[in-house]
């Protein structure tokens, strides 16, 4: 049974002054995406990834067809589908457990069952020791292991991740991405992730949807049959990999 | 190890004199003027004209004078109430300066108001709060609130509309109702900006209070320096003076220490 259900979606957004020309961000998409599974949406940037990516979280609304979660109709943001941001927005104010926790209190856990959940999570993302730190006493990959935790914590539906490891230097983004693996291994969910990065989406995805220039179209819908851990230099993998390129860059040369 | 130390404190001991003369030195002009100053008040000037400008050691006996009579402790300590009353009253800038940096609609029929109301200076007001409220406290918490409110005002919107868009989305997609989002992200993040406008206010909160008591108080430090005045004891007027410049300093080095303890991550986070 799918869960996330992309039906027709197009969205325009209005120029940002009086007689600007209103941009196409995306046209006609529909796609799905199963329960639990881990879906990357591709492409270059100004293809309309990320408004994708609003649309699911509900911080925009479609300006035609609709995104379906179970069947029901996304209508605003909700603890269902919660973000992982690319610069992370974690509560500058709060320590790190207290920015783990802060869904919890919105949801009003009662305070042992929050206790435990935070403590979990702080422990699946590996930061026992800095529950007391503020974010900008921590290092890029530890916040986002932070804005993992926060975004687990909750028990969403539905994971969706902004660009997640952008901002990260090489190093700690691979780090990132087999932790991601394996926090993903420990809690199943849907996950959609957004990225530019044609490597990163072939080695953490069940599906890997290709987007089109602007205005965002999918260009292609792959469902991965590599068994994970993928290894960067198989044959399949390479061969996979130069496809989507050659999927990017022909979408790139038409754009010139 | 303990030839380091030794090591160590022979540097330490090699530049902390030097250190120490510079300051000194530092002092120096101001030292000279001083003397001028005493020297002229006591020697070149006549007696009569000398009473308009007392020499240092006349003030430092004026000040030794309102300090055992206990003048200047209760002077001072009016003024002090009165800032922090009207500094009460003045935080109601705060709920107000969310309400227009978030609610648009509201910005909208606020903002005229406000812009019409704001470059009126404080002092400005002062003969019409004399009118409505008399001479005392209340005309003065008055002006005073004016002076505080305004900064305030005007920083914590500035502080709402530069709330990164990713917290509030953050707090929204965790459970967040618009209330916890005003209440638990967008005042904890405008609260650097905040605090700056609180000591924006205080300041011209402070200069706005010593203006409103020379013509509307019978306490205070603006009271002091003017009855002073017409009694012709400048060497009062001068200790009062020093004290309004030192009371304002005091408040200010107060207000960045409550501030750096309030909101240790201002500056530090960039992403």
């Amino acid at each position: 049974m799918s869960t996330l259900s992309i039906q027709n979606v197009s969205k325009i957004f209005p120029g940002h002054h009086a007689g600007d020309e209103p941009v196409q961000a995306l046209m006609n998409n529909s796609f799905d995406i199963e329960k639990d599974e881990f879906c990357s949406i591709l492409g270059h940037s100004g293809c309309g990834k990320t408004t994708m990516l609003n649309l699911i979280a509900g911080f925009e609304e479609p300006t035609e067809g609709q995104v379906l979660l179970d069947g029901q109709p996304i209508v605003g943001p909700s603890w269902e589908r919660s973000v992982i941001f690319q610069d992370y927005a974690l509560f500058p104010w709060m320590s790190v457990r207290d920015n783990v926790e802060f869904g919890l209190v919105m949801k009003k856990v009662p305070r042992a069952e929050r206790d435990a959940i935070v403590v979990r999570h702080i422990n699946l993302v590996g930061l026992e020791g800095f529950e007391r730190r503020l974010p900008h006493q921590l290092s890029g990959g530890m916040r986002q292991r932070v804005a993992v935790a926060r975004a687990l914590a909750i028990a969403p539906r539905v994971l969706l991740m902004d660009e997640p490891f952008a901002a990260l230097d090489a190093q700690n983004r691979s780090l990132m991405q087999r932790e991601m693996v394996r926090i993903w291994n420990t809690e199943r969910k849907t996950v959609v992730l957004v990225t530019h990065s044609i490597e990163e989406a072939i080695i953490l995805s069940d599906r890997i949807i290709v987007m089109t220039k602007r205005p965002g179209r999918v260009k292609e819908n792959i469902v991965m049959n590599i068994p994970r851990p993928r290894d960067e230099d198989a044959p399949d993998v390479i061969a996979l990999r130069k496809h989507i390129r050659s999927l990017i860059e022909g979408e790139f040369d038409t754009e010139k | 190890m303990s030839q380091l130390a030794g090591q160590q404190l022979l540097r330490k001991r090699a530049i902390h004199p030097l250190a120490a003369l510079r300051r000194v030195r530092s002092f120096g002009l101001l030292a000279a003027l001083l003397a001028l100053w005493q020297y002229g008040s006591t020697t070149l000037l006549p007696p009569a004209t000398a009473i308009l400008l007392p020499p240092p050691s006349g003030i430092a006996i004026g000040a030794y004078q309102l300090i055992v009579s206990g003048e200047l402790w209760t002077h001072l300590r009016a003024s002090l109430q009165r800032e922090f009353v009207a500094f009460v009253y003045a935080l109601s800038a705060i709920p107000l300066g969310i309400a227009m940096g978030w609610w648009r609609r509201f910005n909208e029929q606020a903002n005229p108001l406000i812009e019409i109301l704001r470059p009126i200076p404080p002092l400005a007001w002062i003969p019409v709060s004399i009118l409505w409220f008399g001479i005392g406290n209340a005309q003065n918490h008055f002006i005073i609130f004016l002076g505080i409110f305004f900064p305030l005002l005007l920083n914590t919107i500035a502080g709402v509309k530069d709330v990164q868009p990713s917290l509030v989305r953050a707090a929204r997609c965790l459970g967040a109702n618009e209330f916890n989002v005003l209440t638990r992200v967008v005042l904890k993040a405008a609260l650097p900006n905040i605090i700056t406008g609180i000591r924006i206010g205080l300041g011209v909160g402070w200069m706005a209070l010593v203006a409103a008591e020379i013509v509307g108080a019978n306490s205070g430090l603006g009271f002091l320096i003017n009855d002073a005045r017409t009694l012709l004891r400048t060497d009062y007027v001068m200790v009062g003076m020093l004290t309004i410049g030192l009371a304002g300093l005091t408040i200010d080095w107060i207000v960045v220490r409550v501030s750096n303890r309030l909101v240790p991550w201002s500056g530090a986070m960039s992403t």
